[in-house]
């Protein structure tokens, strides 16, 4: 059992799956004295934040309404659901398969979840600077996307790194 | 036996990484509070801070580069809480698991020293029992993590040295 891929699975989950962390969870207000789980700081999983709208892997959050990915026909939009969306759900199977299997064939699948989360890397820096009139509404500068990246970035970034340990020490019985 | 510690050891890590309170009775305000210390109204938690039941200071609302020191040693809590449950399991090799031990007791021991410098700078001196009201739930489950991690240790390196 490869322990670093299935970490791995772990943290492209938490940026596919969920809009923030709950950090502080608390299960009972004392202001309105109602039962409720609720947390007292929400940690951004997003890759982006511009003007207070946040992308992330599965699509857009902007204030209280949200938008997948695949919900927009737009050219920029479907490539960045295959991208980010198709290629994070990818990651994670990759690693779920590839850290169970303790073969060459495991290692390979590593491998695998390397180059997905790479990919992703490459798209949030370069494909989104490509597209940023599309996506954003107006035309980003060659690393101007670097101003505005969130903690989803970083985790991902954590994460790119965790994959190659997890590629390199993959047991082979 | 004493390995399986480790589970306990990291549920209360990330308890303490993650958990606010919880109420136990609140009709008589009685809560498990999962701060380090407190000090009137606030309270500090290893991530951030609460006053009047209303967050304050934490990570993510300090400007850069102030928030990597709250978000740095969250992390490290996150990662005790981790290699104590990887040192738990029965397939991890045994110098892994020293070298985790080892890692875990520094962790513990270092979040341990900086928050007793805080507590002891905020400590009415004329009134030392007040030490005692100032300690949070969190800084004796950071002492308890140290505890096991050391008699972990201590039996792990007995066993594997005979």
């Amino acid at each position: 059992m490869n322990r670093l891929g299935l970490l791995s699975a772990i943290l492209t989950s938490l940026t596919l799956f969920l809009p923030f962390i709950p950090i502080g969870i608390y299960f009972w207000n004392e202001l309105t004295s109602t039962a409720e789980i609720n947390s007292f700081i929400k940690l951004p999983v997003s890759l982006i934040n511009f003007n207070d709208i946040q992308y992330f892997s599965w699509g857009i959050l902007n204030q209280d309404s949200f938008n997948l990915w695949i919900n927009n026909s737009s050219i920029a939009f479907i490539i960045s659901f295959i991208f980010l969306s198709i290629l994070s759900l990818l990651a994670i199977i990759f690693s779920l398969i590839g850290s169970t299997k303790t073969n060459l064939n495991g290692k390979r699948i590593m491998s695998y979840n390397f180059f997905a989360l790479l990919f992703i890397i490459l798209y949030t820096t370069l494909g989104f600077t490509i597209y940023s009139e599309e996506i954003f509404g107006i035309e980003f500068g060659l690393f101007e996307i670097f101003l505005y990246l969130d903690y989803g970035f970083y985790i991902l970034l954590l994460n790119l790194i965790l994959s190659i340990i997890a590629f390199i020490k993959h047991p082979i019985e | 036996m004493i390995r399986k510690l480790g589970y306990l050891s990291g549920v209360l890590a990330f308890l303490i990484a993650l958990v606010g309170i919880i109420p136990i009775a609140p009709a008589e305000n009685l809560k498990i509070s999962f701060s380090i210390f407190s000090i009137d109204t606030s309270e500090y938690f290893i991530w951030g801070s609460i006053q009047n039941g209303i967050s304050s200071l934490n990570s993510i609302n300090l400007n850069f580069p102030e928030n990597l020191i709250g978000i740095f040693i969250w992390i490290l809590i996150i990662f005790i809480g981790i290699s104590s449950i990887i040192t738990s399991l029965s397939k991890t090799k045994l110098n892994h698991v020293f070298r985790l031990y080892s890692i875990n007791i520094l962790i513990s021991s270092f979040l341990l020293t900086i928050y007793s410098i805080i507590i002891l700078v905020l400590l009415d001196w004329n009134d030392f029992l007040s030490l005692f009201s100032i300690i949070g739930l969190g800084y004796y489950l950071i002492l308890i993590i140290l505890i096991i991690n050391i008699i972990s240790l201590y039996f792990f390196y007995k066993n594997n040295s005979l």
